[in-house]
């Protein structure tokens, strides 16, 4: 291998040297695992054989939990940019690629592999979990099939833009604490405050097309089972969410280069 | 006469309201050793990353290898960095640190175990640079700079956290790299730390550049200074103004510039003075550097 080909599988290698050589990202996949296992196995120590129509829908059910990798891949995709500012490896970074509309795409892309992998890692864990689970309790092992499948493609679209949306947040913002902070003060802002202002402007629909409940939404999860929210009505498809998904990385990670190509490195 | 290595031509960089660099031009030949010289604050850094286009300049422009830095392919094989010792993640090991670096910049990763081999730190590898002395990382940072055995190595007061064991080695080190026929540019702060080690210096004050050129030149016009002891002291220092000699005090020495050694014990004897001490100390960097200010405060 030459040519750019092998310019992309090292700047790809370093990444990966970069992800797995710090403790951080050992321990979001712990916690990751931990708040993805612990409920899947709950959930099946509670299943009853006739719970749902088919084995396809109770695999999409357990896969609710998995939904938590989403947002570790978004504070994956915060650390492993804003940490490049944090810890002054930003310099060597850009020493290395002096185009710098380069490095951020090249984080886009390489977070948005990894959340696609965590994805796939979760769905496999529970797949696993239910094979060692269900036949201890005398029940039939559950397989995605039918609209599972798409519903697993989904999740992991959606793993995968989650990580994408955390690089381009911190490559605009640069500060991890100011990254972290704001998204926090957001999630605060978007699943409390906001729905409320606008279901009493008279306008609660409007609340589908904010950014953590287009996520929610291209993960089909929230009309999973019909949909018990106020907004269920309104819920935009899966498809049309994640178009929305990409739309806010791109804007963010357009902002995001032509702020950091202008802004000197001190 | 081989073209320059490094360009800089009217180069003037403003941070809001500060001007860092003011209309800055000089070159550096291939195959040399060039100090770039001057205290805290007077643009070193500024201009070293303007030329590595991490910072943009105002006005001016820099070339490096004939280009500007980002045109060039693969830089980072070609021209070496040591520009910040905490650019390093702590977390990481000192060897994972310089793998990164290997493998963002092209270069093979078997070059981190020769690297880490010639800055001493091979024993040290698998520590996380957190549990790594200043000196330490100081030394991690430049087998980063050496990673891509590099022909130009840009080098940000290399020296800074080095005990004199440590600066000793760092000049040697920086002897044999131009001795390779690599071209060296180095800043320091610390003007008698550089002197023995470098052929040329770019000397800069409040952004400006105040001279350049080799050592032996610019210290050529400079009188050398000679210390002189007795305990008839007094009568030496009227000798030396009745004849206009420039003369000060150290201590219990008279610093006089102009007249040697030889000339001065003459005028010792024949004032009645008794000699205890007696030597010249050539120019030095630090005096030309206080001359060359001098003349640019008085000039302003």
């Amino acid at each position: 291998m030459s040519g750019p080909l092998a310019s992309l599988a090292e700047v790809v290698a370093a990444e990966w040297l970069k992800l797995r050589s710090t403790r951080t990202m050992l321990m979001l996949s712990i916690v990751a695992l931990v708040l993805t296992a612990a409920p899947v196995v709950l959930m099946l120590s509670f299943l009853e054989g006739g719970d749902f129509a088919d084995g396809g829908e109770t695999f999409m059910v357990l896969t609710i939990p998995g939904a938590v990798v989403g947002l570790m891949m978004l504070v994956a995709g915060v650390l492993g940019m804003a940490g490049e500012f944090r810890h002054g490896t930003i310099t060597y970074t850009f020493l290395a690629t002096p185009r710098r509309e380069r490095v951020i795409l090249l984080k886009l892309g390489f977070y948005f592999v990894a959340g696609g992998v965590a994805a796939v890692v979760t769905l496999l864990l529970i797949q696993l979990l239910a094979t060692i689970v269900l036949p201890i309790r005398g029940i039939a092992i559950v397989y995605p099939e039918g609209e599972a499948w798409a519903h697993c493609g989904r999740l992991v679209l959606t793993t995968a833009l989650f990580g994408a949306f955390g690089v381009a947040l911190s490559a605009l913002l640069r500060s991890q604490v100011l990254t972290v902070t704001l998204t926090l003060v957001w999630v605060v802002l978007e699943w409390m405050i906001l729905p409320m202002i606008l279901a009493v402007a008279g306008h609660p629909r409007y609340a589908i097309v904010l950014p953590l409940t287009v996520f929610l939404q291209a993960t089909g999860l929230p009309t999973l089972g019909g949909g018990e929210s106020e907004l269920a009505d309104f819920y935009m498809s899966a498809g049309q969410a994640q178009l929305l998904g990409l739309a806010y990385i791109a804007v963010a990670a357009i902002a995001a280069t032509m702020t950091t190509m202008r802004r000197d490195v001190t | 006469m081989a073209a320059p290595v490094i360009t800089v031509e009217h180069l003037t960089k403003r941070f809001g309201g500060t001007l860092a660099v003011d209309d800055l031009s000089f070159s550096i030949a291939p195959g040399t050793i060039t100090g770039m010289l001057g205290p805290n604050g007077a643009g070193k850094t500024t201009t070293l990353r303007v030329i590595l286009d991490l910072v943009k300049p105002t006005a001016g422009t820099t070339r490096i290898l004939g280009g500007r830095y980002n045109e060039l392919d693969h830089p980072a094989r070609r021209i070496g960095c040591l520009l910040d010792a905490s650019g390093f993640h702590l977390g990481r090991s000192g060897r994972n640190a310089l793998g990164v670096l290997a493998l963002q910049s092209g270069i093979p990763r078997d070059r981190v175990d020769w690297a880490l081999e010639m800055v001493g730190l091979a024993k040290d590898g698998k520590r996380r640079v957190k549990t790594y002395s200043q000196g330490m990382r100081q030394r991690l940072a430049l087998a980063g700079a050496l990673l891509g055995d590099p022909e130009v190595l840009l080098l940000d007061e290399p020296a800074n956290g080095l005990d004199p064991e440590g600066i000793a080695w760092l000049r040697g080190f920086l002897r044999k790299l131009a001795g390779e026929g690599r071209t060296v540019l180095v800043s320091s702060h610390v003007l008698a730390e550089v002197e023995q080690t470098v052929d040329d210096v770019v000397i800069l004050h409040h952004g400006r550049l105040v001279a350049d050129g080799p050592i032996a030149d610019l210290t050529k016009g400079l009188a050398p200074r000679v210390f002189i002891r007795s305990p008839q002291q007094r009568a030496i220092w009227d000798a030396l103004q009745a004849r206009q000699v420039p003369v000060s005090t150290l201590d219990e020495w008279l610093v006089v510039q102009g007249p040697g050694c030889e000339e001065l014990g003459r005028l010792a004897y024949e004032s009645g003075a008794v000699v205890t001490g007696l030597y010249e100390e050539r120019a030095t960097l630090e005096q030309l550097f206080f001359t060359l200010t001098q003349t640019e405060l008085r000039a302003s």
